[in-house]
């Protein structure tokens, strides 16, 4: 398959996933609003979860479902918009590098890659691999940096990097941090930081939507610029 | 295999990208799932159980992956 045609398989797989989780969380939203009709009309329900031994009834069900739309779901599909996000780029600057593996010539090899590879290509995707992966743990905006090494893909803009660099900020503190922002928080948000240390992340509906938005409009700027450049 | 509940007979529901699942009085949960281990069906009981109105408590027994809903159906039927 040309490799125009892989990346945007890649995007196109990326943007599929993103629409998914984004459908689940309103829907979601949407089973809950239909939830609360039901039981303003009367209706009654008792359930058990048979592994916490909890029982519960409508009235204390609605009561959760605020705190479970709000911080449960919104909180979980956010952290899937940012890793798709993750997977999408790595997967498609790998495949980029692939093509164009120069930016890593200076890269250090193990001998055994070379006995256990089949071929050159299994070689190069290898030390790619590796380069990649210590690249994950660096700030997205040096992601952007390697990227217009290999390829100048004139994209994302200087404002949508700092934006998905907080984006990925948030999405870490929710992650390892129990949602309390810490140094770390300001740091890799950096002018985009939306709270001080101490303070509490929210997930709210307006910050959702954006967030989904701007990762859509990267992947697809990106695809659409290598789709040009390489065509 | 009938519903104690509807007194209808109890049937896999299969819908795409989902497993296939039955709904059930959980009264009956461990009369199938003593069926589904005696011939080799894979499957997992879902933790919670619902009553609506009062109703008898109802659980959900969803099928894993490569299970054929049919036989499972065929199963079923075959079982009084």
């Amino acid at each position: 398959m040309p490799l125009v045609d892989v990346l945007q398989s890649i995007a196109d797989k990326a943007n599929h996933d993103l629409d998914s989780v984004n459908d689940f969380y309103e829907h979601s939203k949407v089973v809950w609003n239909s939830f609360e009709k039901y039981v303003k009309t009367g209706h009654t329900l008792s359930l058990t979860n048979a592994a916490t031994g909890t029982t519960i009834d409508e009235t204390g069900l609605l009561a959760l479902g605020t705190k479970y739309t709000a911080e449960y779901l919104a909180t979980f599909t956010f952290r899937q918009f940012v890793s798709t996000f993750e997977s999408f780029f790595f997967a498609f600057f790998h495949r980029l590098l692939q093509h164009n593996p120069w930016s890593y010539a200076r890269s250090q090899l193990d001998f055994d890659t070379v006995l256990k590879a089949k071929d050159r290509d299994e070689i190069i995707s290898v030390v790619l691999l590796k380069q990649l992966n210590d690249l994950k743990y660096e700030n997205i905006r040096d992601w952007f940096a390697e990227l217009n090494k290999a390829v100048k893909l004139g994209t994302p803009t200087e404002d949508e990097s700092d934006s998905l660099a907080e984006l990925k900020a948030t999405r870490d503190i929710l992650e390892h941090n129990a949602g309390i922002v810490n140094a770390t928080y300001t740091r890799k948000a950096g002018k985009k930081a939306r709270y001080a240390v101490g303070d509490r992340i929210e997930i709210d509906d307006a910050y959702h939507l954006s967030s989904w938005r701007l990762i859509k409009k990267v992947v697809t700027d990106l695809t659409t610029s290598a789709r040009t450049k390489l065509s | 295999m009938t519903d104690t509940t509807t007194k209808k007979p109890i049937r896999i529901q299969v819908y795409q990208d989902v497993h296939p699942f039955i709904k059930l009085p959980k009264e009956q949960v461990e009369t199938v799932t003593r069926l589904f281990e005696s011939n080799g069906i894979k499957f997992w009981v879902d933790r919670i159980s619902i009553s609506f109105d009062g109703t008898p408590y109802e659980s959900t027994i969803y099928l894993r992956w490569g299970m054929n809903p049919d036989q499972v159906q065929t199963l079923l039927d075959a079982t009084p």
